[in-house]
């Protein structure tokens, strides 16, 4: 049975991650991970083209050396060792794991805010230091994104938790009080 | 009737002071495969397993696989427009289905919602649709009949308030119409049936609540379907869910009388969102923990202790067979968890035995002890009888040269025959099957022609009703034999005034 790609992520992952804290290069590895990660992100074909069984080998090997020809040596091993095992199709879910086990050492969080007006960058400052005094984390980065929808409040989502505190879910709340 | 609208808007001020207002902590996973009733969702590191979750368009799922990177959930409604990468959140609770008096009477699904079309279920109650069943403490022994008013299952399979007794047959051999009419018997006993109809055509479903509304039987039953248009998730509830109807009930000091019609179909859900699920398979591509999940259903079907209330549920099983087929994988499951089974036979069936119970291999392990004492003295011999006259009637095939003593057996047993056979929805209450039961071994039958029997049977329990009900009351009220000197006297006097249809000689008649 093939494992599925998350099994996969985890594993790959975790190898690299423990390698990069061992040889303390964790800080090159994530910047090269990151770039390679935009690469990625830029040419959308690329994972497949590279997983494609139609081109020969030298074809895709010239493709790899592009890619690995600025990485640090850490990341060179890793994409000739993803693209020689033919898990290169996995590899943004590596690097999306690499990420989350390098936020988890540095206590870093991600979040999502929703709003219904702008806010500006101080209140989003001090959103991002009260969630972070509350989840324990060092850091908290906010994307924010306006969502009329929510009437008012805001909407923080971060690590698979939705912390709701906009009108319409307020409202909402209220109707199914009223309704009983 | 007059509104004021000030008196509105206090209530309303009213509840509004009762609004808390606290931030909303929800937590979601992502949906990553939907399909066939399942869904995987990633996330949801925290769900417990058979936990409610709430899918983005409102539908619940229940979790039921709890796995390295996901969870495995069964969506209990439409999936149609669930898609990949919606949210599922969860609700931290479990599946509960309503309960209580309001329910009877009604045709509703696996959710307990109504559809019958008659309006809204008002009931507060609502019970968990998977509970552990009453431990050995909390039990009593089985010791009060459950009437069937079939002559067969009572004389010779009898059922207990509280027992498991498996029906089973191949498709076409009348173990719905045994079901429907046990719950049509059960009229002014004191009992709530429940009948959970899992996978039955929507059409058949119509017709029984046709049948049980005709004969007003509704006005004490519960009807719980899921049509085989529904998906798997809700044909593998639908029993637990009527069960945790019943337990209500139960648990009430009531007694209950649950059908679940039938369990092969419920495997059959089951085994297919296990497949889906990934769960391994095993013999005949059933999960590990098929046999579980009927042990754990029919396990709550119990008799409480008089501490509890006293309170029963009688569980009648079905189980489909093909081709006569009792040793396969789930007809011997199911066997080995009931207290007895009743085993109905195609060619018995085609034959015009009907109901065409197979006496050789069915039993019942428990009910004995609950039957009344008359019928127990009528009754005693009758499975012997049968037994040693199929067993002569296959050898009298062959020679025609019989004693007299193998001829009076012969006639004895095919009258034993004739008498156990019974029309559709005429259920017989137990003072008349132990009155013609008493004609029949005391030898009033012998001498009537076989296609008589049945004529005479209603005859004579009409004849009895009218002139000699003193001697049924004996039956109904010390639920023993009365005088047999009076019995014999009255049974003679119908039968010497019963008119034969057509005057043969004896010897002839079979």
């Amino acid at each position: 049975m093939s494992l599925d790609k998350m099994t996969i992520a985890k594993r790959y992952s975790k190898a690299l991650f423990d390698l990069a804290v061992e040889k303390e290069q964790l800080e090159p590895v994530y910047d090269d991970l990151q770039q390679l990660k935009q690469v990625f992100t830029e040419v959308p074909n690329l994972e497949q083209v590279l997983g494609d069984v139609r081109l020969n080998d030298e074809q895709k090997s010239a493709i790899i050396e592009n890619l690995k020809k600025d990485a640090s040596v850490y990341v060179k091993n890793l994409i000739q060792m993803v693209y020689d095992y033919g898990r290169i199709s996995n590899v943004m879910d590596i690097i999306e794991q690499f990420t989350v086990l390098y936020n988890e050492y540095n206590h870093i969080a991600y979040a999502n805010l929703s709003t219904a007006v702008k806010v500006d960058s101080d209140q989003k400052q001090r959103l991002a230091d009260g969630f972070a005094k509350r989840i324990g984390a060092k850091k908290v980065i906010i994307n924010s994104q306006l969502d009329p929808s929510i009437i008012g409040g805001a909407v923080l989502e971060s690590n698979g938790l939705i912390y709701d505190g906009s009108i319409r879910s307020k409202m909402a709340k209220i109707k199914k009080m009223l309704l009983k | 009737m007059s509104i004021k609208s000030e008196e509105i808007s206090a209530l309303i001020k009213q509840q509004l002071e009762g609004y808390q207002d606290e931030l909303n902590v929800e937590e979601t996973g992502t949906v990553t495969y939907v399909g066939d009733g399942i869904a995987r969702a990633h996330g949801l590191d925290n769900a417990l397993a058979g936990e409610l979750l709430e899918f983005s368009n409102g539908v619940y799922g229940m979790v039921q696989n709890l796995e390295s990177n996901d969870v495995g959930i069964v969506i209990l409604g439409s999936y149609d427009d669930i898609r990949e990468g919606d949210t599922v959140k969860r609700t931290g609770r479990i599946m509960e289905v309503p309960v209580g008096e309001a329910l009877i009477g009604r045709v509703v699904n696996t959710l307990g919602q109504p559809i019958d079309g008659k309006g809204e279920i008002k009931t507060d109650h609502t019970r968990p649709v998977e509970r552990k069943a009453p431990g050995v403490m909390e039990r009593q022994s089985v010791s009060e009949p459950l009437q069937t008013g079939i002559k067969a299952i009572d004389s010779l399979v009898p059922i207990g308030r509280g027992q498991r007794e498996l029906i089973i047959g191949d498709r076409k051999t009348g173990k719905t119409s045994l079901a429907i009419d046990t719950i049509l018997n059960q009229k002014n006993q004191n009992i709530i049936c429940i009948y959970v109809a899992i996978g039955q055509k929507e059409s058949t479903v119509r017709t029984q609540v046709d049948t049980l509304e005709k004969f007003g039987a509704m006005d004490y039953t519960i009807v719980l379907s899921a049509g085989p248009s529904e998906p798997a998730p809700m044909l593998y509830l639908a029993p637990y869910a009527g069960a945790a109807m019943g337990e209500e009930f139960m648990f009430n000091g009531k007694h209950v009388l649950i059908v679940y019609d039938d369990l092969s179909k419920q495997a059959d859900a089951y085994r297919e969102l296990s497949l889906i699920l990934r769960r391994p398979p095993g013999r005949e591509a059933y999960p590990g923990d098929i046999f579980y999940t009927h042990s754990r259903l029919l396990e709550r079907a119990a008799k409480l202790n008089d501490k509890l209330g006293a309170g029963s549920m009688t569980a009648l099983p079905f189980v489909e067979t093909k081709a006569g087929d009792i040793a396969a994988y789930i007809p011997t499951n199911v066997i080995s968890i009931t207290d007895g089974q009743i085993f109905l036979d195609s060619d018995l069936f085609y034959s015009g035995t009907r109901p065409a119970i197979d006496a050789g291999s069915s039993v019942s392990r428990v009910g004995g002890d609950a039957q009344i004492k008359a019928m127990k003295r009528v009754a005693g011999t009758l499975r012997l009888d049968l037994a040693s006259y199929r067993e002569l009637e296959s050898f009298a095939q062959f020679g025609s040269d019989l004693d007299d003593a193998t001829k009076a057996k012969l006639a004895r047993g095919s009258r034993t025959v004739e008498v156990l056979k019974q029309p559709l929805h005429k259920p017989l209450a137990v003072e008349h099957q132990v009155l013609i039961l008493y004609a029949l071994t005391h030898g009033f039958l012998d001498k009537i022609a076989i296609d008589d029997i049945l004529r005479f049977q209603d005859e004579l329990i009409a004849y009895v009703d009218g002139s000699h009900d003193d001697l049924l009351d004996v039956i109904r009220k010390t639920g023993d034999l009365p005088d047999t000197d009076k019995m014999d006297a009255a049974i003679q006097e119908f039968a010497d005034q019963f008119q034969p249809t057509k005057v043969e000689d004896e010897s002839t008649s079979k």
